[in-house]
């Protein structure tokens, strides 16, 4: 039972070099080679911030607050007179690495549970499903709120709350699709000339739990980046100095007073990344003609 | 509204006269048409079968007739005429005034072709009330009638059941009330036995027989069945690859058949009475829709092809005799050769 | 710590959840005040969702393919793209600051009024319904396009069904179970968003209450909101349970 040499099951052709093939179709359409193209020109605007940012953007001056757009400053000033546009790209990095944690919490955690309950069924199954039931009765924004008031504010927190808050919705995705794997001959096939329990879960349920997983992976960076943006402005996330594009937004409501139009940079540049998340998702969804996850 | 005289000179009026249909597929110019040069009658009181393999354009021949096409194909050339009115071209609203009025119509599959969210009764009185302008409440009374006219037991009960809750046949006999439910001139039945038992279909088709003898509706059955066209049909059209290839009175067609797809389709019948031989089947298939030959449609598949003859132009219609027409250049050969290939 | 839990639970039934350990005041009395205005705008949006999400979706999948539902689709893409929050600061930059015909922030008690009352929840309504109305009209479209490809919609139509007749009686009922599935979820996750758009608005409301409880780290009131939230939203699943069977006659037997 415990041997780990077991006689090679043939996986169906389609599933070589999946990788590959996948990103190949998506570049195919339009509307994934767009997003995907915003979503890299972020990475590359996150790693060279220092480069590209024309100021300093912690640097405050007092004299120039609330300043409209000029030839010095492309989008204007903020309430300490700290350049928007270079407080915009620092804020990228936030952008950048904030959902991949999140997304990465969830998946460590979603991934083997989804994977085992639904390979092993019976008690193990229904102790985690009740437990991601329970947890699933709560708003996503509520969950985590409540996570952060114990763990304390911070963006380390914040990410970590909204990981656990995505492990059950991703622990259901996979276990469903594990289920339906588990039905189908190969698997059998696997148990039968003596694969162990670990082998069998990672080695033949794993590649065909992989498509959905994709989908809800990309789908969820973006309600990950929403999540951040949306706990940073009620100041729970992010703290002062740094700037993500949530308490950007949350510092220009503070003054929309002074300066109605100061919400707009940041709300803009919030939209138009998930929007990509969004719309890579689907493309995803239609390319590994996944079906289930909607 | 163009009324045309319905009543043809032997006296018994026409109710479905298709002439010259050409169908379409929308977006393909210069294509041979999905259906081309279709023509045939259907009188009261007469059943007509409307034959041929799957894919030949029967089906969306019917749909055409009650103006219920899909998005994408078209009517481009001949008339429909129901009960003398011409449909082809008619406003979408007088279609739907005529549909359930003056031409009922039963499915394939009686479980799809019922809401699921509607009860049996509201579904038998919908016509009523949509055409005859009757209430909910005097509708339902006349749909428990209807239900027990199709041979339903405990109509009053059934009426308030959803579809789920009866087996097949019964739903087929509840669509077939709903589709008489106001007394049309023509019902088309569209292969309403395929999805039902063996022992109901004869009782479906037994059932379409009474109703007719009743209220002397004509009825044009779609089918792909032989021995349902024999038991019940009065006259038959046989559709190949999207013409009428051949039609006449039923025992002409099955004693001496003048088109060679009809003499095919009718050698793979079995016959009780014979000794068992093996079957001879229909070499090849019918050919996609927007591949058809020039020519004859049937040359690939027909053993009486003389290339000189067949592999061009159009073929017409051509007279057996009075009342039985084939579209076959060799109608002599055909008719003379020996019963069996 | 499950013993503890345990006897919290049993006396939050009976109505105590405690006192707050940072104004001595009783949780409950505290969430009674905070309540009215977090349910007046969650209602108001769930409505607003609900009657123009039904209403966009049904136009765009009856109309497939045309300038109506080409707009409803880009729309919709977009109001789920667009964090409520942020739609809820343009709406005041709009309505707020440059017109000046709405209030930018607090709330009026319905008692005080239903005029005062729906003019200051009319704009932080709108924010919050807006991704929700997004998915319903979706979901809607979705569910009218695929009613319209079966068999009993061209049955029905043969027998003379058409135009509002059709729709009502054939249509909507039977596109309408994923529609009620995505209110479900939806509706809860505006449970959520409703904690952001009461921070954008100044509305002292239950959200409001628990980001204060949570700096403070004031854990019962912390405890007790997260604990009403979830039992609202077990109370959602079980009507959109029950109206399953509403819907289908089949889930009834």
């Amino acid at each position: 039972m415990t041997t780990s040499h077991s006689m090679p099951v043939p996986l169906p052709a389609s599933r070589r070099r999946p990788g590959l093939r996948v990103l190949r179709q998506i570049v195919r359409r339009p509307a994934g080679a767009i997003s995907l193209c915003l979503l890299v020109g972020l990475v590359f605007v996150a790693v060279f911030a220092p480069l590209i940012a024309p100021y300093d953007p912690y640097d405050q001056s007092l004299r120039d607050q609330f300043q409209g757009p000029s030839s010095e400053h492309w989008l204007g000033t903020d309430d300490f007179g700290r350049d928007v546009l270079s407080r915009l790209i620092y804020a990228t990095r936030i952008v950048v690495i904030a959902p991949v944690v999140a997304v990465g919490l969830a998946v460590l955690v979603g991934l083997p549970s989804g994977l085992f309950a639904g390979y092993l069924r019976g008690r193990v199954d229904a102790v985690l499903s009740r437990i991601a039931d329970a947890l699933l009765s709560i708003p996503a924004i509520v969950a985590a709120i409540a996570i952060v008031a114990v763990l304390g504010p911070g963006i380390g927190t914040t990410m970590i709350a909204i990981g656990l808050v995505f492990a059950p919705r991703l622990f259901r995705i996979v276990r469903g699709a594990t289920l339906s794997v588990v039905e189908e001959g190969y698997i059998d096939a696997a148990q039968s000339i003596g694969a162990s329990t670990n082998r069998v879960v990672w080695v033949h349920c794993l590649p065909n739990v992989l498509a959905p997983l994709l989908v809800q992976i990309t789908l969820m960076m973006g309600f990950a980046l929403l999540a951040e943006a949306g706990l940073s402005f009620l100041g729970l996330g992010v703290q002062l100095p740094q700037a993500s594009w949530g308490s950007m937004l949350k510092a220009a409501a503070d003054q929309q007073f002074r300066a109605p139009y100061a919400v707009i940079p940041s709300g803009v540049c919030l939209t138009l990344t998930i929007l990509a998340f969004n719309t890579l998702g689907d493309v995803v969804r239609d390319v590994t003609g996944d079906r289930k996850t909607s | 509204m163009t009324l045309s005289d319905p009543v043809s000179k032997t006296g018994i009026e026409t109710v479905l006269s298709v002439e010259g249909l050409r169908l379409d597929l929308l977006g393909s110019p210069g294509q041979p048409g999905l259906v081309d040069d279709v023509s045939f009658e259907v009188r009261a009181g007469e059943t007509v079968a409307l034959i041929g393999e799957s894919g030949c354009g029967k089906s969306i021949t019917a749909l055409a007739i009650l103006g219920l096409l899909p998005a994408v194909v078209a009517v481009s050339a001949g008339t429909v005429l129901i009960a003398g009115e011409k449909t082809t071209g008619a406003k979408a609203r007088r279609l739907a005034a005529l549909r359930g009025s003056s031409v009922g119509t039963v499915f394939q599959d009686p479980m799809s072709s019922l809401n699921p969210t509607m009860t049996i009764g509201a579904q038998i009185a919908e016509s009523r009330q949509l055409h005859l302008k009757e209430s909910r409440k005097v509708a339902t009374e006349k749909a428990i009638e209807l239900l027990e006219l199709v041979g339903i037991p405990n109509p009053r009960s059934r009426a308030a059941a959803y579809p789920f809750e009866l087996s097949g046949g019964m739903q087929q006999r509840a669509l077939i009330a709903a589709a008489v439910a106001c007394e049309p001139q023509l019902l088309i039945a569209d292969e309403p036995t395929t999805a039902l038992d063996v022992t109901v279909q004869a009782e479906i088709l037994e059932l379409l027989k009474s109703i007719q003898e009743r209220n002397g509706m004509g009825v044009l059955l779609v089918t792909h069945d032989l021995g349902v066209v024999a038991g019940v049909a009065d006259r038959v059209v046989v559709m190949y690859a999207g013409e009428t290839v051949e039609q006449a009175q039923t025992e002409d067609l099955f004693a001496s058949p003048a088109h060679p797809y009809t003499r095919a389709l009718l050698s793979s019948v079995p016959q009780t009475g014979k000794r068992l031989k093996p079957l001879p089947i229909v070499p090849g298939r019918v050919p996609p829709a927007g591949a058809f030959p020039q020519g004859c449609r049937f040359q690939d598949r027909c053993s009486y092809m003389v290339p000189s003859l067949c592999l061009d132009g159009t073929i017409p219609v051509a007279q057996v005799h009075p009342h039985h027409e084939s579209r076959c250049l060799r109608i002599d050969e055909v008719v003379r050769s020996e019963r069996t290939p | 710590m499950a013993v503890q839990f345990g006897s919290w639970l049993l006396s939050a039934v009976q109505g105590d959840f405690g006192t707050s350990l940072y104004t001595d005041r009783s949780v409950a009395e505290s969430l009674m005040q905070a309540a009215p205005a977090t349910i007046s705008i969650s209602i108001v949006a769930i409505l607003l969702a609900a009657v123009l999400g039904v209403t966009a979706g049904t136009l765009a999948g009856l109309r497939r393919d045309s300038w109506i539902d080409r707009g409803v689709s880009l729309l919709a893409t977009l109001g789920i793209a667009m964090p409520s929050f942020w739609v809820g600061l343009l709406l005041v930059s709009i309505f707020s600051f440059q017109v000046n015909w709405l209030p930018a922030t607090g709330y009026v008690p319905i008692t005080e009024g239903l005029g005062e009352w729906l003019r200051h929840i009319i704009l932080p309504a709108v924010a919050l319904a807006l991704a929700m109305t997004a998915e319903i009209a979706r979901q809607t479209r979705g569910g009218v396009v695929d009613v319209l490809s079966r068999p009993y919609v061209l049955a029905a139509r043969a027998r003379g069904a058409n135009g509002g007749w059709l729709v009502r009686k054939h249509v909507l009922r039977n596109s309408a179970i994923p529609v009620v599935t995505v209110f479900g979820l939806q509706s809860a996750s505006l449970l959520g968003g409703v904690v952001i758009i009461e921070a954008v608005f100044g509305v002292s409301g239950l959200g409001t209450l628990a980001i204060t409880a949570v700096v403070r780290q004031d854990y019962p009131v912390v405890q007790a909101y997260v604990v009403l939230v979830a039992v609202i939203v077990i109370t959602i699943n079980l009507i959109v349970d029950v109206s399953y069977g509403w819907i289908n006659p089949k889930v009834r037997s």
